[in-house]
């Protein structure tokens, strides 16, 4: 008897897949610390382990006693730190072998499984090297801190690989990007139009990044690690559902967060365009037979665009003219913006935000007394000292948001004018700065003789998909009698 | 994409016990999910601390503390509730772990399923028309909007984001109206050494710290002698002081000053005359040396109970804490500092007074031996709270304030312990000293009139000192204030007693009509005395502990004028001036007025 599970097909499970997730957020939130007090008598009740972070000299630095789960994860100690990158160096030097010379998307998958497990629930996801842009921003702009060598290593070493081999880290190292990879089910081709005009947000996010991290007022590319709660398997709600949303969003626009988000992308992104051995849809010469032009679920297949219709040379020159006259301008508006979101972005910082508050409290008599103030004043600090730190710090913010702006505003200047520059694109090629190098579009070449999964050496589906890939124009019914599964 | 598919091998075993696996990985995850939301949502409900039983039996515990069998019964009730709970919350713990695995089967079920889903890629049906010219037409203006979306975004955020540390003076702003009307906010604002100290006048006028500017007399001759706190009748104003204190209010021109204090925090407050509006409040804290923890003080005394002080351009206010700070009308901090956590059984409540410049401050200690505490008497410069000198005292605690007397030659800073002794208030060379008392508690400020000194210690006795010769001239062992500073006024020295009684000696005799050294009345009373009595015109008002106001003449035969009650008890001196008194309660500061 055969057991008919049309019932229970893909889509069906998939969508219980998506629910499943959702119903994650509820559950994983019961795991939050749960602030419990004593027994008021004797029991078996044992309290839970207490753990301290210490300083390098071994110093206390927070002594916390709530349980362990759902806090950050222990400092590793110096061994592990260097098996972590030891792990890292040996990912990154397999990924790249799989995807440049082994073009091996089933390697990399695998590969990605593996770092999954390892960098992102083994290690809760912490180190990593995007966070690891802060620690180094942090080390650069402020005396009193020294990142850990370890630490500066796990921030270099993808960009190094990427400056050769492209971004390899993407493919199969970066745990956040694994988790999204898995959950792809039917991406689908955004409008160009959309993704030019979301391309700012990642150099907003690391420019903010940096800044913040610099004055010393947060790292908040992890703190708004949406993926961060599943590698811990626990978290606040609204980053739980905001690693569900854009796992939900994944399903159907593929590594939302990596296209879109990630900071250190826009590194990565910059290494990776002069890397010499970056994955290639081909392995010989491109044939121009279309067969991968829509294999790329992230839609970074550069198309050829010899042949079509060019602009007048003069409009052009032109053009570029008046946007090399305008990028000074829009530095300085960016730098504008930025200075006036400085207040803003300093209140993120807990002395502005404190000495804020005790002002308001002093200008309102009527104001409650906050936890904040009110523990802050049971220290014995003396105000004046906070307001000074206060204003120092809202100072560096003030000078940091002219630089973040005028940085957004060359990007915004330079991105306009690479938009109004048009090269010329003979094949089929990879997006080298923004390519993950997944390897997904190698299966689609049938000049790959090492790998054809989809073409078997003669066979019909071959010769029909090379004889429909030519740049004339199918038949109609060729493409009808396809469609309907009789070629 | 369009695909064809390859040869399915969709029919085989290993396709169909994948998909299988595939669907019972997810059942076996949404059940599993299902049950994990249940218990959470029964966690989120269950509170194994307040259980109804429990406390319920905790109740009877109350009842009978000593009965065993309840308390056998609330050990094991506590212990089953709690272990109810944390085995819920490993339920959790563990369901977690099967979701997880769950999901990593279904998962890999299906990623592996797609390796039977194969299909051959085909091209679009149609050439790839891309127009290059409109595309980056596109790409441009698209660009621009997204740049536009996140700079108006950034514009809505940062414009209309007003810090309160761009605005230091905000206080100042609250209290304008009434500056302008004075039309002298600007000196006050800036407190500096150029600012011009208050005349004698200007001080005569106002009434800047405790018991005023004349040793308990009022310049006003015409103040309410009825009201009633709980009808409201006469008040003008009734206003609660946030945290409670037992300084006296003191007031400068259209301004009543406060302190407050408890173990959490030390406050000064600012209300307007007018109204009874807070103008500002100051919170005492961040100041170097201030203890993390309030030092226990008797509640008797708590964390405000010493009057602050006003040169005219600065308030001063000092805490149980050590804590003295200095600001200028608008409440901004112009100096702080901490003098060292007193050591004091009952809490620091000397009050603060000024001379010219000089802040003076008796900080007077219990020494033990090896102790690194020490009492000293302290001048300190209005402007800096820079130490202009600092005379060490060899003597235990006392309560009392320090009291500034001009004979006539000079200008002495009185001080009342053990020893009373007098200091020039701008040297802190010491002028007299009289071995007056062995251990007592003193608290009444002493009192200076006409060449003699009065000095009380409760339970000890009422001495009076020629100031010049530091003889005494009588004395007297019954009827003592134990905390009540005396008024002299007339030849007279009235006081309210702490165990209830207002009490009048002959103040250049201490004797009675016949010669005998007894007070020339005694008035019962319900209640005892704190607050020290104030004379207006012709009559005295003292305040007892229950809020009752006593009037009476000042007069060798009491004569009672009246005896008009506040809705709430009190310990505090009012501040009488114009044609208003200003009380502070226990919780409410009031304005009684014509």
């Amino acid at each position: 008897m055969v057991i008919s599970y049309k019932f229970l097909d893909q889509r069906f499970i998939k969508l219980l897949f998506g629910l499943l997730i959702l119903g994650l957020m509820p559950v994983v939130q019961a795991e939050d610390v749960m602030r419990f007090p004593a027994p008021e008598f004797d029991s078996n009740y044992t309290f839970p382990e207490t753990w301290d972070l210490m300083d390098g000299r071994g110093n206390t630095i927070i002594q916390d006693t709530t349980p362990r789960d759902g806090q950050a994860p222990l400092p590793t100690s110096q061994t592990q730190q260097w098996i972590d990158v030891g792990v890292l160096t040996l990912a990154l030097s397999l990924g790249a072998w799989l995807a440049v010379k082994r073009r091996s998307r089933r390697g990399l998958f695998w590969l990605m499984i593996f770092s999954l497990g390892y960098f992102g629930f083994y290690k809760e996801g912490c180190v990593c090297p995007i966070g690891s842009i802060q620690n180094v921003a942090l080390s650069i702009f402020n005396s009193s801190y020294a990142a850990p060598i370890t630490v500066v290593i796990f921030f270099v070493l993808p960009l190094a690989f990427a400056l050769f081999f492209g971004r390899v880290f993407c493919a199969s190292v970066c745990a956040l990007g694994a988790i999204q990879d898995l959950v792809i089910w039917k991406p689908i081709q955004l409008p160009r139009k959309l993704t030019i005009a979301l391309s700012m947000i990642p150099y907003v996010y690391i420019g903010g990044a940096i800044l913040l991290a610099a004055t010393n007022t947060g790292f908040i590319i992890c703190r708004y690690d949406p993926f961060i709660g599943f590698f811990r398997l626990n978290g606040n709600a609204p980053y739980l559902y905001l690693g569900a949303g854009f796992l939900l969003a994944g399903m159907f626009i593929a590594r939302p967060y990596c296209r879109f988000f990630c900071p250190y992308g826009v590194l990565l992104g910059l290494m990776s365009r002069f890397a010499r051995w970056h994955l290639a849809i081909t392995p010989t010469e491109c044939v121009d037979c279309r067969l991968c032009e829509a294999s790329c679920p992230f839609d970074y297949i550069n198309k050829p665009n010899t042949g079509l219709e060019r602009e007048e040379r003069a409009t052009g020159v032109r053009r570029l003219a008046s946007l090399f006259l305008l990028l000074p301008l829009l530095v300085v508006l960016g730098g504008w913006v930025g200075h006036e979101m400085a207040p803003v972005m300093a209140r993120y910082n807990n002395t502005v935000f404190l000495a804020e508050q005790i002002t308001a409290e002093k200008a309102d008599p009527t104001m409650k007394a906050s936890l904040e103030t009110t523990t802050f004043r049971s220290m014995g600090i003396a105000e004046e000292q906070l307001m000074a730190e206060a204003t120092k710090i809202r100072s560096q913010m003030n000078m940091g948001g002219w630089l973040l702006g005028g940085f957004l505003g060359l990007v915004f200047s330079l991105k306009l004018i690479n938009t109004s520059l048009i090269r010329d694109q003979k094949d089929y090629e990879v997006d080298k700065p923004h390519c993950f190098s997944c390897g997904r579009c190698c299966s689609y070449c049938p000049s790959d003789e090492m790998h054809m999964p989809n073409f078997k050496p003669g066979s019909k589906a071959l010769e029909e998909a090379l004889a429909l890939g030519k740049p004339s124009e199918p038949e109609p019914e060729t493409v009808s009698a396809m469609q309907k599964g009789k070629a | 994409m369009r695909v064809v598919e390859q040869e399915k091998n969709t029919t085989s075993l290993a396709y169909r016990g994948l998909q299988a696996l595939a669907v019972i990985g997810g059942v076996f995850s949404f059940v599993i999910c299902i049950l994990l939301i249940a218990n959470n949502l029964s966690l989120k409900s269950s509170d194994p601390i307040h259980l109804k039983s429990l406390e319920g039996r905790l109740e009877e515990m109350k009842g009978d503390p000593q009965n065993e069998a309840i308390k056998l019964q609330i050990r094991e009730l506590d212990y089953i509730s709690r272990r109810a709970f944390f085995t819920s919350q490993h339920f959790n713990q563990m369901g977690i772990y099967f979701l997880v695995g769950g999901l990593v089967i279904t998962i890999a079920s299906y990623k592996t399923l797609d390796a039977y889903r194969q299909a051959v890629p085909y091209p679009d049906s149609s050439d790839p028309k891309d127009d290059l010219i409109d595309d980056a037409h596109w790409a441009r203006k698209s660009l621009t909007g997204g740049a536009l979306v996140l700079a108006g975004f950034a514009l809505i955020l940062a414009l209309p984001d007003n810090s309160p540390l761009d605005e230091p003076h905000e206080p100042a702003k609250k209290g304008s109206a009434q500056q302008t009307a004075q039309g002298s906010s600007e000196n006050k604002s800036n407190p500096s050494k150029a600012t011009p100290l208050a005349t004698p006048e200007e001080l005569a006028k106002n009434w800047p710290s405790f018991r005023g500017p004349a040793s308990g007399v009022s310049s006003s001759s015409e103040v309410p002698i009825t009201w009633d706190g709980e009808s409201g009748e006469g008040i003008a104003w009734k206003i609660p002081v946030p945290l409670p204190g037992f300084s006296s209010p003191i007031l400068w021109e259209d301004r009543v000053f406060l302190t407050g204090g408890d173990t959490q925090s030390r406050e000064v407050y600012c209300f307007s005359t007018q109204d009874g509006k807070m103008l500002w409040r100051h919170k005492v804290a961040g100041i170097p040396g201030s203890p993390a923890v309030a030092p226990k003080v008797s509640s008797d005394t708590g964390y405000a109970a010493s009057t602050m002080t006003t040169d005219g351009v600065r308030v001063f206010a000092i805490f149980s804490t050590g804590d003295l700070v200095a600001l200028d009308m608008e409440g901004n901090r112009i100096w702080g500092k901490n003098l060292g956590v007193p050591e004091n059984p009952y809490g620091h409540s000397s009050s603060l007074i000024c001379h010219e410049d000089v802040l003076l401050i008796q900080y007077d200690q219990d020494l033990e031996e090896e102790s690194p505490k020490e009492s000293f008497v302290a001048g300190i410069d209005v402007t800096t709270g820079d130490e202009k000198w600092k005379v060490k005292r060899d003597f235990g605690p006392s309560w009392a304030s320090p009291l500034l007397v001009n004979t006539g030659e000079r200008d002495e800073v009185i001080l009342a312990a053990e020893k009373v002794v007098s200091y020039d208030p701008k040297t802190g060379k010491v002028l007299w000293e009289f071995e007056w008392i062995e251990g007592g508690e003193i608290a009444p400020t002493p009192v200076y009139s006409d060449g003699l000194l009065y000095l009380c210690c409760g339970f000890a006795r009422i001495t009076a000192l020629d100031i010049k010769t530091q003889e005494i001239v009588w004395e007297n062992e019954e009827q003592v204030p134990g905390v009540c500073t005396p008024l002299v006024t007339g030849g007279l020295f009235f006081a309210g007693l702490d165990e209830g009684g207002i009490v009048c000696f002959d103040a250049k005799t201490g004797k009675d009509a016949d010669g005998e050294l007894i007070e020339l009345w005694f008035e019962e009373t319900d209640d005892g005395f704190y607050a020290s009595p104030i004379l207006v015109g012709d009559k005295v008002y003292l305040m007892d502990r229950a809020g009752k106001m006593h009037i009476f003449t000042p007069e060798k035969k009491f004569k009672s004028l009246g005896q008009p009650i506040l809705s709430e008890s009190t310990v505090c001196t009012p501040v009488i001036i114009g044609k208003t008194i200003y009380y502070r309660g226990t919780e409410n500061l009031y304005k009684i007025s014509l």
